[in-house]
């Protein structure tokens, strides 16, 4: 095994005390406000264009138990990531945030945000209303979306966002998906230099610490992979794909298979550092790039960018297999797959389809069906 | 006092090849597949069968490998476990046989060893065991293309079918034969769970239904739940069924009917099939890591 | 399974379910607009069926898609989840086409209106459309999708149109009326017809009238003891009006639906001899259970209000302007209480509540959907909210629209048997 890089471990520390880390805890004693934000709709800019932290509601390291979630939001249709957030929120571990940002991309997370509001103490903006195409139409409404967001915030806290400051937060975020970019083109390499674990570990501090900190341990981060020459040796390269995953022990569970997870297209990985935001007009340019036009979520209609999208991933990472992960009752992912399940294989990439719920283990069956798929990559014996 | 007599009971088997010797074998390359009903141990010498047992699963795993390995090698004088050259362990309890050089899934296993066992041109896997069910495609070197697995759940499984011998008090390897020896064919009985169909099955029972009847209505609703899986990954020609349930006549001709298409005759004890892919997986490994060797 | 192109489409299953819908109008329907709905819905799957082998074109739709399109460009239309969600119900080949879908990838968690139609398409047995325009009715996630699948089944264009979260507010209607123009040309483009701009305006016009009857009708329930609609219409109604949307046909519908109230109103008599137990029905009542709605009769139980289905909104009815039928079309979706019910939980909420005081109900029953991801997720929410609110109580039960068994039905009725015991207690304490 490739030898720890520091920065990584320093990366790891902020995720160890989820949900309220240490650098959140840092920031609120400064009396500094904190807005909590659900789904990748919502522009993080204008929050920290705003001066406020922009803190992402997400689960931490591992499986919890949702009998708390379950008494209001219903499981037979709620995905477990929805009811995740529900529970920490209803046990009080997101209690120090001051507000909390939404957006309406899919019903798990709008009836989250609704009956959430209702139950819990942490008060919810208007959700930004979120078109499901990418027209010039849904630029024009989205837009509008954003400038009411902008409204909402400054009236909540009472505080002005000046063009100016929301030209340099942009300038900020832009610098981090520059980064994170750059990070995963080394991915690339046939010997990447970090495992799919260690990536994941970035990702989640990324939107749980002020973003300047991080771009600061991100460069930090780059530096030493240049100086050490840190490389993993090659193995069969595998993207897992879905909704969203948090919990870096399942990603090395499946790389303990012998498989290097080079790549994702979840919406806290790929889909959140991809596109930047794009000259001109800040506000007009935040609205497109926050629909995401280039790497679609599966919730847009027509589904064809999005199958591209993970086609040129395929190739550009050169993968021999995708594990797709869709969650329980996730009905955006579980109808987007066959769309591009089809494609991919023609293409000679094997896809393993998992259902599996938010924060899952890696046990039983789940790690049979794994196996089973990594020995379908890797076990090339002659007989 | 008369014994009690066990009508989950199945008869544990061993096989040796009487016309190999083993001693003259370049390579001797073994698998052992633990299940949750039973286990099995598979030996090759130089890529061919040589002997294998079958037996019922212990209480944990390394306890389940070591008893099908004393059964298989209690009657060949003189093989010992150092003399194998390379052991693979699959199955359900795979990661937890001490001695095993490596663990592969059972999924791969079964694809390789259907392939051995039924010839290149399957393509279609049905395997039914103890605990779970899975369809697998393979090619025409036994590679699993892709497969699906059934939720965990006795219902259509090995353990089912003992669960079902006990309570009616028919030798579990009769079940098949009697369940076609009905009449007329009865509606499917409409829980395949096992704990309702028990309850449904008593209800029957006392309605006057015969046991044959009870257990055809059984059989049919097994078949019915496992041609679902079928359906899904798309029946493609040769069909050959593995594992225990494969000696159920009474599920196999059910399944057959509702697919429209037969199942390969068996030559071997489809239980075995698991652990003799396995074997061959050690076969080959080893064969290849030697030629590295030689090579450096 | 891989998704691939179906090749061999046959509608012979399709073909045998229009008969189901004979034996449903004379095993089933006591009331004259019940015959109506199923006579309609036959004569609908004909217009179809002719298109389909006179080869002009035909487009199948999601629910809520403005049907009065099809009615105004001449072309055959059906909705195939309520279609084929009906077919199946009663045809018996739901283990089918669920295991169709499945082998797709769309696992049983999926809704089961939304899944079943997958299921017909996988098959090859729903018919050829021309195209298929779908909607994400408010945000509904499945019904936003599925044409996706279903187009790539058979290989046909698919268009959706996107529906704001907050529809009725000027931005919404502003960017419904550009997804409609985008639907037309859309369907223009596919079937080759020209839309006609007269005709739609007349379209407009009807449904609007439907509409005018159908707050007649939503009076007349709140207002008149004993109830005089019969329970578990609402969802017959319901479906028609989107079926014949723009066309006499749905206007006269409506008109005999009230008449028939009229009738009960004037006689003096209800549909249920004593009426112990006036229910609010929060979603809708299980579509194929009308031995269930029978025995609740028999014991004093009536569905006095079903929001969804009849809680129009009077001043928003007259606010549409059949002359500009672009727009109209996009108040008509605002207006349909149908689609309050997916938007915001505060709007359905209220009208649940308001619904709920005004026809003086003495409890709540919530049946939802299921895998229903709209319903489900909010039903403790409404639970709550009737009691802090209204005062009521509600029996809350998930129950998935495509099941009607017996086994199903028989505990449903355990369910009511106990909250009608709850009901009484609450009663006592009030004396
Ligand atoms: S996209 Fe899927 S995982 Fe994300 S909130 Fe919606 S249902 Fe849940
Ligand atoms: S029942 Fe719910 S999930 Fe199904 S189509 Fe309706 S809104 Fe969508």
């Amino acid at each position: 095994m490739a030898e720890m890089l520091k920065t990584i471990e320093e990366i790891g520390k902020v995720n160890a005390s989820f949900p309220f880390t240490e650098p959140a805890r840092k920031w609120k004693e400064q009396g500094k406000k904190i807005v909590g934000w659900i789904c990748i709709n919502v522009p993080e800019e204008v929050i920290h264009a705003a001066g406020m932290m922009p803190f992402r509601l997400t689960g931490g390291n591992e499986e919890i138990s949702l009998d708390l979630a379950n008494e209001y939001l219903f499981s037979g249709g709620t995905c477990s990531f929805s009811r995740t957030i529900l529970e920490l929120q209803l046990r009080g571990e997101y209690g120090f945030l001051d507000c909390i940002a939404g957006a309406t991309p899919c019903e798990g997370v709008i009836r989250l945000a609704e009956v959430g509001s209702y139950y819990h103490n942490i008060p919810t903006l208007p959700l930004l209303d979120t078109p499901r195409k990418f027209n010039d139409l849904a630029y024009k409404f989205y837009h509008g979306e954003v400038m009411e967001f902008k409204k909402n915030l400054e009236k909540f806290f009472g505080v002005t966002i000046t063009d100016e400051a929301i030209v340099d937060s942009i300038a900020l975020y832009n610098k981090t998906r520059t980064d994170l970019k750059k990070l995963h083109d080394l991915m690339k390499s046939n010997t990447p230099p970090l495992s799919g674990a260690e990536m994941l570990e970035v990702l989640n501090a990324a939107v749980r610490m002020p973003r300047e900190d991080f771009n600061t341990l991100l460069e930090k981060l780059l530096e030493e992979i240049k100086t050490t020459g840190r490389s993993l040796p090659a193995a069969p390269r595998i993207m897992i794909s879905g909704a969203l995953l948090n919990t870096p022990s399942f990603v090395q569970s499946v790389e303990s298979l012998g498989v290097n997870v080079v790549v994702d297209d979840f919406c806290n990985g790929s889909r959140y550092w991809w596109e930047q935001v794009e000259d001109g007009d800040p506000w007009k340019a935040l609205a497109k790039r926050y629909l995401l036009p280039k790497c679609s979520c599966p919730r847009i209609n027509p589904p064809q960018n999005r199958t591209d999208w993970i086609s040129q991933i395929a190739k550009d990472f050169r993968l021999d297999g995708i594990i797709a992960l869709t969650m329980r009752c996730c009905a955006p992912y579980i109808l987007n797959l066959p769309m591009w399940k089809t494609r991919l294989e023609d293409e000679g990439v094997t896809v393993l389809d998992l259902d599996i719920e938010y924060g899952g283990g890696f046990s039983g069956q789940i790690r049979t069906r794994i196996e089973a798929f990594v020995e379908m990559l890797s076990l090339e014996v002659e007989i | 006092m008369a014994e009690k007599k066990e009508y989950f009971r199945w008869v544990e088997s061993t096989y040796v090849n009487p016309e190999m010797d083993w001693k003259k074998a370049d390579i001797i390359s073994a698998g052992i597949d633990v299940g949750s009903v039973s286990s099995q141990m598979v030996v090759l010498c130089d890529g061919q069968i040589y002997a294998y047992s079958n037996t019922r699963s212990g209480s944990s795993s390394p306890k389940s490998a070591n008893n099908a390995m004393d059964l298989c090698l209690k009657d060949i004088p003189g093989l010992t476990f150092d003399r194998i050259n390379y052991l693979i362990g699959t199955g359900y309890g795979r990661v937890n046989i001490p001695f095993a050089h490596k663990a592969i899934t059972e999924i791969s296993c079964h694809a390789l060893g259907a392939n051995f066992m039924y010839g290149p041109s399957v393509r279609t896997v049905l395997d039914m065991g103890g605990q779970d069910c899975k369809t697998i495609h393979i090619d025409e070197k036994g590679k699993c293309l892709s497969f699906l697995m059934n939720d965990k759940c006795a219902a259509g499984t090995g353990r089912g079918m003992e669960v079902f011998a006990e309570m009616l008090k028919v030798p579990v390897t009769e079940i098949g034969d009697m369940s076609l020896d009905v009449a007329e064919e009865p509606e499917a009985v409409s829980s395949t769970c096992v704990v309702f169909a028990k309850s449904e099955a008593s209800g029957l029972l006392k309605s006057g239904w015969s046991k044959n009847m009870v257990l055809a209505a059984y059989c049919k609703a097994m078949a019915t739940r496992i041609l679902e899986l079928l359906t899904r990954i798309g029946v493609e020609k040769e069909f050959a069924i593995t594992g225990g349930i494969a000696k159920n006549k009474g599920i196999v001709k059910r399944i057959e009917k509702l697919i429209g298409v037969e199942a390969l005759i068996p030559k071997y004890d489809t239980q075995i099939a698991g652990a003799l892919g396995a074997a061959m997986f050690a076969n080959a490994i080893y064969k290849k890591q030697n030629k590295k060797m030689s090579a450096a | 399974m891989k998704l691939r192109k179906i090749e061999n489409i046959d509608t012979t299953m399709f073909e045998q379910g229009i008969p189901i819908m004979a034996q449903l109008r004379d095993h089933h329907s006591t009331t004259r607009a019940e015959t109506m709905f199923y006579d309609l819905t036959i004569k609908l799957c004909d217009e179809v069926m002719s298109a389909v082998k006179g080869g002009r074109p035909f487009v199948t739709n999601v629910m809520s898609f403005p049907t009065e399109i099809y009615w105004a460009m001449d072309i055959a239309g059906i909705e195939y989840d309520f279609i084929a969600g009906m077919f199946s119900l009663y045809m018996g080949n739901k283990d089918e086409i669920f295991t169709a879908a499945k082998s797709i990838g769309i696992r049983p968690e999926i809704c089961s209106a939304q899944r079943a139609p997958i299921g017909w398409f996988a098959k090859g047995w729903f018919p050829k459309p021309t195209a298929i325009v779908n909607t994400s009715l408010c945000q509904c996630d499945n019904c936003a999708q599925n044409a996706n699948i279903m187009g790539a089944l058979y290989d046909v264009p698919v268009f959706c149109i996107t529906r704001p979260y907050l529809f009725w507010t000027q931005k919404g209607l502003d960017f419904m009326v550009e997804e409609i123009k985008d639907a037309i040309s859309f369907l223009e483009k596919t079937t080759g017809h020209k839309m006609n701009y007269d005709k739609l305006v007349e379209a407009t016009r009807l449904t609007k009238k439907q509409m005018e009857i159908s707050v007649e009708i939503h009076n007349l329930i709140k207002t008149a003891r004993p109830c005089p609609v019969k329970s578990g219409t609402g969802f017959l109604i319901h479906f028609l009006r989107m079926m014949y949307a723009g066309r006499q046909e749905g206007v006269d519908y409506c008109q005999a639906f009230l008449d028939e109230m009229k009738e009960r109103v004037a006689s003096g008599k209800g549909y249920t001899p004593e009426e112990k137990y006036r229910l609010v029905s929060c979603y809708t009542f299980p579509p194929g259970m009308h031995g269930l709605l029978d025995w609740m009769e028999t014991q004093g139980a009536t569905l006095v209000a079903e929001p969804m289905y009849h809680y129009y909104n009077e001043a928003e009815v007259a606010k549409i302007d059949p002359t500009k039928p672009l727009e109209a079309l996009a108040r008509i979706f605002y207006v349909e209480p149908y689609h309050g019910f997916y938007g915001p939980y505060e709007v359905f909420s209220d009208m649940i509540i308001n619904d709920a005081i005004q026809s003086g109900a003495d409890g709540a029953v919530n049946f939802f959907n299921t895998n229903c991801r709209m319903c489900g997720a909010v039903s403790r929410l409404i639970k709550d909210q009737l009691r802090d609110k209204a005062g009521l109580s509600t029996l809350t039960v998930d129950v998935d629209v495509m099941e009607n068994s017996a086994a199903v039905e028989e505990e449903l009725k355990k369910k009511l048997e106990q909250f009608f015991l709850v009901l009484d207690n609450a009663k006592r304490k009030v004396a």
